[in-house]
């Protein structure tokens, strides 16, 4: 009993002494009048910081000051620092006291900086420091040439109609991207910094008037309660302020379509952006929300409506397809008709496995591929295909060990399973797909249904930011309806999803269509 | 912690209450494809033939797929009842049998002049046979009938399911279910038919099929006409001409075709069924069934010279059409009399319609039934005459 009280205490310890860092990190440090001491200061801070660069030279006023700039060597304009900051200061000799030195920079953005730790971020940032001998104040100059990939199609949510670019690593361009579609001062972006060590930018999106400011506050509670040394992907910040952490259901769906985003913000939803990665968060998600894909709103309602049925009907399959060949096929034979019973019992015959070990491993089989397909450089991943095939579709049919139905079992799963847009659901139906497998392999379709009813209870149970997960089937309200399985006419939706949009509903006028096709003279 | 105790509760609740806990592997089991009942050499028990499907790897391991429906064994046993049939049968299996799939149940003519009824509970008690499966008669013992070999198709039951499905074209023979079977047994007002079965010799031989056939029977599967019951014994048989009028009158007629010899030609005309009612009429005490069919045709064949198109030629043949129809009706009708079993289902007609005077009928009604007048009227009509409508010129 002594030893885990002793190491209780140890561990306090030293989440003491790191709180005491933590602190003695923010203290102030005001910048120093004395050129020596801000220098002295600062390159203690960047000691070893071999991507600091500094720049020394002199200021010709009434009376020549020394002056230094601290910038971030790799996110650095060259141009610009020659031409705006260093070329204004050194040559013009016209510059009367120092109180006009941001007057004479030539660059979009100047902040006067009091306090050296904020100078220090600005660095980070990528941003030019100025610091001058005799002022008691520094300027950073934003002369930050971003080190990123041009905005680019999205690798993953392709469509077929609809726009090609996506988010980049950059959060500003990602914002911008989606300024680009809400030209309105409603679209409001709150930006707050996430991670000790990373400072990572987190900027949330909603449209003033429309999104409901619970879930606005919602989420500003749960990133402000956030205590962590950095994130490196939204999918970090995702599992810190999702409501259910133990449930497979993701909650809270991504986007990496600036026009995805620009329609979740007209449906009310909040979006949560973090720098560096080009997948935005997009608050509150139901189920239904998953199943959908940007396009069912660009191409004609018809082929919209249809392919969602189809999808409706193919998740069923991902989740259900094994699990029911096995429990019909070992409990209920007699719900085959009588010429494909003797086909499967013809084709089972000699097989030295039940059935549901059978699936079991020709389902690990697969989701091997699947996984060894995603890791491997793409040279390599076509050998992938070949080999899985070769053994797992051919072998091991004509070996004996699996029947041919079996592996058309699997590959349509598989097939069932990529048809499902929201890549984080399609994971977790491939994971439950295995307990309704074993499931129907004790119990049959009693087990199956045991299995179905407990999953139902558990969704029923999950919320999205306070918005219940099943929403618009449970609670029902029939007139988002419009919008589930039957994808209605543009016209015709005329109101925002109601379980989640506050304040304005109204998307257009009912009845918008109001005019009328002219009609051919018969005469002429 | 109260939640995961309720939980488990009820999971220990909702697991028990299992009903089918019933594991068997697709390749363990034998299935039962079709089962002939007879009596047996003593005549105190049963003998029961069966089709069992039974699963077979391929050879060396490999293309299990291949092995198809010819897998077929036929597996005979005898037993006190039905059910100890079925058990002795297991002895002989290596496969779990499995009895759903076994659609078409025959009963051998002898056990069907026994009475069936004994045979019949196992049938309605047990949950593995449908109650919407075959139930027919064949002559002779059903454990030759079974032995029969397909003619056509891949295997026996395959072949007999598929001349059950002609009867809707040419409606001499009829479908009976478990279901109906037993219906019309607990009907007072109505006597219960079953399928008939029968075998005969081909008078065209395939020489190829006669050398395989050393050891099953030779002789291809007829089904036409019905088996009449007594109660659950049967007494005769039906001809697939009063099968038409028992049809008919029963109001689940289908197609059927006509010949009517007319001015020294024939014509064929394709016979739909329309409608059909039946009423109870009282003159004075006695009561007179009247029975009312309509019938719609075609012409298909003529092999005379007169001109169809004409009205007056059509309202000839009509006339004739319905004459031709009531008589068949009419020999299905006079059959029933003859045998004093009323599987026309009279009884049960005045039973539903006429309630008070049943109550007085009921008892004597095997009596009363050869008695009672039919009175039928058919009304005919010819829709088109086909694609031509004058004949050839002579």
């Amino acid at each position: 009993m002594r030893r885990p009280r002793k190491a209780m205490k140890l561990w306090e310890k030293k989440a003491q002494e790191l709180e005491q860092q933590v602190q003695e990190d923010q203290q102030d440090i005001p910048v120093s009048s004395d050129l020596q001491t801000n220098s002295d200061a600062l390159d203690e801070i960047f000691k070893n910081c071999a991507d600091i660069g500094v720049r020394d030279f002199t200021i010709p006023c009434e009376q020549p000051q020394p002056a230094r700039i601290y910038l971030l060597k790799g996110m650095m304009d060259k141009d610009m620092l020659n031409q705006s900051i260093i070329a204004p200061l050194t040559y013009r000799d016209k510059l009367r006291n120092l109180s006009a030195i941001s007057d004479s920079i030539s660059a979009h953005q100047v902040n006067e900086v009091t306090d050296l730790n904020q100078a220090v971020d600005d660095i980070l940032n990528g941003k030019a420091l100025l610091i001058v001998h005799g002022s008691a104040m520094a300027w950073s100059i934003d002369t930050r040439a971003a080190q990123i990939r041009g905005v680019d199609e999205p690798e993953t949510q392709s469509v077929v109609r609809g726009p090609r670019d996506g988010f980049i690593e950059d959060i500003e361009t990602n914002i911008a991207l989606v300024r680009k579609r809400l030209k309105t001062p409603k679209l409001k972006s709150t930006m707050v910094s996430i991670g000790k060590l990373t400072q990572t930018k987190v900027g949330v999106l909603h449209l003033d008037g429309i999104a409901d400011s619970k879930v606005i506050d919602e989420v500003h509670a749960r990133l402000d309660k956030i205590d962590i040394d950095g994130i490196v992907d939204s999918g970090q910040l995702e599992q810190l302020i999702e409501d259910n952490t133990i449930s497979p259901f993701p909650q809270i769906s991504n986007t990496e379509r600036p026009d995805g985003l620009a329609a979740a913000l007209l449906d009310g939803r909040v979006a949560i952006m973090v720098d560096n990665t080009p997948f935005a968060l997009i608050v509150p998600t139901v189920m239904t929300d998953m199943l959908q894909s940007s396009e069912d709103y660009y191409e004609r309602f018809h082929f919209a409506t249809a392919i969602r049925v189809l999808r409706y009907i193919m998740f069923g399959l991902a989740l259900l397809g094994p699990a029911l060949y096995i429990a019909i096929t070992t409990f209920h034979p007699e719900l085959i008709p009588t010429i494909l019973l003797i086909r499967l019992i013809g084709t089972r015959a000699g097989i030295p496995f039940p059935a549901l070990m059978e699936a079991l491993m020709m389902e690990l089989a697969f989701e091997a591929l699947r996984e060894a397909g995603v890791r491997l450089p793409k040279p390599v991943g076509q050998a992938v295909s070949i080999v899985g095939a070769l053994v797992i579709g051919q072998a091991a049919v004509q070996a004996g060990l699996v029947s041919p139905i079996m592996v058309i079992v699997v590959a349509g799963t598989g097939i069932a399973s990529f048809t499902v847009p929201g890549f984080n659901l399609a994971i977790s139906v491939r994971l439950l797909r295995f307990i309704f497998m074993i499931a129907a392999g004790f119990l049959g379709l009693y087990g199956i249904n045991f299995a179905l009813s407990l999953l139902l209870l558990h969704l029923v149970s999950l919320r999205s930011f306070g918005v219940p997960y099943l929403s618009p089937i449970a609670p029902v309200t029939i007139i988002d309806w419009k919008d589930l399985i039957f994808r209605a006419p543009t016209w015709w939706m005329y109101k925002r999803p109601t379980f989640i949009a506050q304040g304005n509903i109204q998307r257009q006028k009912k009845g918008a269509r109001s005019f009328q096709p002219p009609v051919e003279d018969k005469d002429q | 912690m109260k939640k995961i105790i309720a939980l488990l509760l009820v999971l220990v609740v909702l697991l028990s209450v299992s009903g089918c806990w019933d594991l068997k592997e697709l390749n363990e089991i034998g299935v039962v494809l079709m089962i002939g009942i007879d009596t047996n050499s003593k005549g105190d028990g049963f003998e029961i033939t069966a089709h069992v499907h039974t699963p077979l790897a391929g050879p060396g391991g490999e293309a299990a797929g291949e092995t198809g429906i010819e897998n077929i064994s036929i597996i005979s046993a005898q037993g006190q009842t039905v059910l100890d049939a079925f058990r002795n049968m297991r002895g002989r299996v290596a496969f779990r049998m499995m009895f759903d799939h076994a659609r078409l149940i025959v009963i051998g003519e002898d056990l069907a002049r026994k009475g069936v009824k004994p045979a019949m509970d196992i049938l309605l008690r047990t949950t593995q046979i449908r109650l919407n499966s075959v139930v027919m008669v064949c002559e002779g013992s059903a454990k030759e009938f079974l032995q029969t070999a397909p003619e056509v198709s891949e295997s026996f039951h395959l072949e007999v399911e598929g001349i059950l499905r002609n009867e809707e074209i040419w409606s001499k023979s009829m479908t009976t279910t478990v279901l109906q079977f037993t219906q019309d047994l607990l009907n007072q007002g109505k006597q219960p038919v079953a399928t008939k079965a029968f075998t005969i010799e081909p008078d065209v031989s395939d020489p190829v099929l006669d050398e395989e056939q050393d050891e099953t029977q030779q002789g291809v599967v007829v089904v036409e006409g019905l088996a009449v019951f007594n109660d659950d014994q049967l007494v005769d048989w039906l001809t697939g001409t009063e099968t038409i009028g028992y049809r008919y009158i029963n109001g689940n007629g289908g197609e059927m075709m006509l010949v009517i010899p007319w001015h020294s030609a024939k014509v064929s005309i394709e016979v739909d069924y329309e409608a059909c009612s039946k009423r109870l009429r009282m003159n004075g005490d006695e009561p007179v069934m009247e029975v009312q069919v309509m019938v719609s045709g075609t012409i298909q064949e003529y092999t005379g010279y007169i001109n169809l198109s004409d009205r007056d030629v059509l309202d000839e043949l009509e006339s004739l059409f319905a004459a031709q129809m009531e008589n068949i009706l009419r020999s299905t009708d006079q059959k029933a009399k003859e045998l004093g079993v009323d599987f026309l289902g009279y009884g049960s007609i005045i039973h539903h319609k006429n309630p008070r005077v049943w109550t007085q009928l009921n008892d004597k009604w095997r009596e009363i039934f050869p008695t009672i007048e039919t009175v039928f009227d058919v009304r005919a009509s010819i829709g088109t005459t086909g694609v031509i409508t004058t004949p050839l010129p002579r």
